[in-house]
This record gives C-alpha cells, sequence and structure tokens, in this order.
C-alpha cells in the first residue's frame, strides 16, 4: 500500500478500534464501576465524535449502526424510568438512523428486540439481573 | 578537620573522569537502544492486534445489513468489509480471515440470486471459491456452498446471534 492509502486505512482501523472500545465499555462495564446511563451518555457522545471526524463511509455507516442501538438502549432505560418524552425523542433518533441504514422493518418493537439481543450477547448473566 | 592531602585525595582523576563519561554514554546509549526496540515491540505487537481485530467490527455489521437492510445497503455493506479486509490481507493472512471473505462472497452472491442476478452471483462465488480454496479446506459445489452458508446464517439468527 502507498502512502496515502496506507493513511487511509491506518485512519479507519483507528476509528473502528475506537468504535470496539466504546462498545467494551458500554456493554461489558459492569453497573458497580459507573451507573449504566453514564456509560451509555458516554458511549453516545464518543460515537458522535467519532462520526463527525470520520470521512470513511464505511465507519460511518457502523458508527450510525451503534448509535442506533445506544439511542435504543437509552429509549428504554429512559421508558422504564418514566421519561416517556425523553425515551420518545431517543427511539425517533434510533428510527431515523435504522431508516437511513435501509433497513425493511425499524418499528419501535424491531429496535427493541434487536437491541436487546445485542445486549444479552455481551452482558455477563450477573450483570443482566442487576440491571433488571 | 579536613587537610588539603586529603582533599586531593578525594578528586577525581582526569582517567576516572572519562571513565565516567565513557561509562554514562554508553549506559545511555544502550538505553535508548533498547527503549526504543522495546516500544517498537509493543507497537508491533498493538498494531498486528488491531489489525486482526478492528475489521470484524465492519463483519459483523455486514452480517447485520445482509439480515435487515435492503439489497442495496446489504451490498453496500458486504462490499466495504471484503474491499477492506482484501486490502489488509497480510502475506500469510489468518484462516479466520479467508473464512469471512468467503461467508461475505457466498452471502453477495446468494443476495443476488434474491434478485435475479445469476451473471453476479457466479462472479462473487468464483471469488467465494477462491478463498475457499485458500483455506486448504474441501469445496463442494457454487450450489452446496451457497446452502452450507445460509444454513449457518439461519441457525445463528435462530440462537439470537446477529
Amino acid at each position: 500500500m502507498l502512502g496515502p492509502e496506507r493513511n487511509r486505512v491506518e485512519s479507519e482501523l483507528a476509528d473502528l478500534s475506537a468504535v470496539q472500545t466504546l462498545q467494551l465499555f458500554a456493554r461489558i462495564a459492569p453497573n458497580e464501576v459507573e451507573p449504566q446511563d453514564k456509560l451509555l451518555s458516554d458511549e453516545i457522545k464518543g460515537l458522535e465524535q467519532i462520526k463527525r471526524r470520520s470521512n470513511v463511509q464505511e465507519v460511518r455507516s457502523l458508527v450510525d449502526f451503534d448509535l442506533g442501538l445506544a439511542y435504543v438502549d437509552a429509549a428504554m432505560q429512559n421508558g422504564q424510568d418514566d421519561h416517556k418524552e425523553l425515551a420518545k425523542t431517543y427511539m425517533q433518533s434510533a428510527q431515523v438512523l435504522f431508516e437511513s441504514l435501509g433497513w425493511r422493518d425499524y418499528s419501535e418493537k424491531m429496535l427493541k428486540t434487536i437491541a436487546s439481543q445485542e445486549l444479552s450477547r455481551w452482558r455477563h448473566p450477573q450483570t443482566k439481573a442487576r440491571g433488571k | 578537620m579536613e587537610t588539603s592531602a586529603d582533599q586531593s585525595e578525594r578528586q577525581m582523576t582526569p582517567a576516572a573522569k572519562v571513565m565516567y563519561l565513557l561509562a554514562l554514554i554508553i549506559g545511555l546509549s544502550f538505553g535508548a537502544v533498547f527503549g526504543f526496540w522495546n516500544t517498537g515491540l509493543i507497537l508491533k505487537s498493538y498494531y498486528s492486534t488491531r489489525r486482526s481485530i478492528a475489521p470484524k467490527a465492519l463483519y459483523d455489521f455486514s452480517i447485520v445489513q445482509y439480515r435487515y437492510a435492503d439489497a442495496e445497503h446489504a451490498r453496500t455493506a458486504l462490499l466495504s468489509f471484503a474491499g477492506f479486509s482484501e486490502k489488509l490481507e497480510a502475506p500469510t493472512p489468518y484462516e479466520v480471515e479467508q473464512l469471512e471473505l468467503f461467508n461475505t462472497y457466498a452471502r453477495l452472491a446468494l443476495l443476488e440470486d434474491s434478485e435475479n442476478n445469476a451473471r453476479a452471483s457466479q462472479g462473487y462465488m468464483a471469488k467465494a471459491r477462491y478463498w475457499c480454496t485458500a483455506t486448504g479446506r474441501h469445496c463442494p459445489s457454487d450450489s452446496e456452498m451457497k446452502a452450507a452458508v445460509k444454513d449457518r446464517d439461519e441457525l445463528l439468527q435462530r440462537l439470537g446471534f446477529q
């Protein structure tokens, strides 16, 4: 690989690593280390930063997907805490992102199912139990 | 009380000064070379790990898009992963990377089948076969390979893996 191409690939690898790190912190860190809403808001801020900074389309689409999932998580969490308006705003933001990703079904029910699957894939059973 | 004789005994001779200076230069040089070499090794293993792990995010995303998005967006995600992974390809890629490329091209072929693009499907299956052969495994016919990928994708989805 030559200079500019190599730089592009390195920058893409760096952004992908940053996205993975944010995923790990937000989804694996046990609840007692930091409150879940703080981790989620850090993940959202971090992903929004990467999206603004990255000029690689592949990375931007991946960030949109992760950001969409984080919005669905935030919507579910705020729904549980009785912040209905905030939950609705987060869910609408998520739906805009999933629509832009070409999803055939981006209904609230579908997105909640996918987000729950994704969370249960990452979290330890003990953490899941505490999160309930 | 110190005498002038004691003081002169404690003064370093020029030869000792040169020796200490040389020892300092040699020590610092070895330290710098060792530090540079050691940091180089750490950075090398960091970049090598990142090169193996980071594309996995694009691979997982391509599967999600293949499963839930329309054909155009699914195709874009699958091709993005394949293009990026092939660009990164090391002289001796890991088998798992070759298998991911095989799966991706087989999914692209299945996608083109569903859009009735037989020609494009054949082209992607040729690439899938290339990567299957690269793993050194036995590669059955195109239709068998596509059926295997389709079955496994369906099984993973039933088990709740995205």
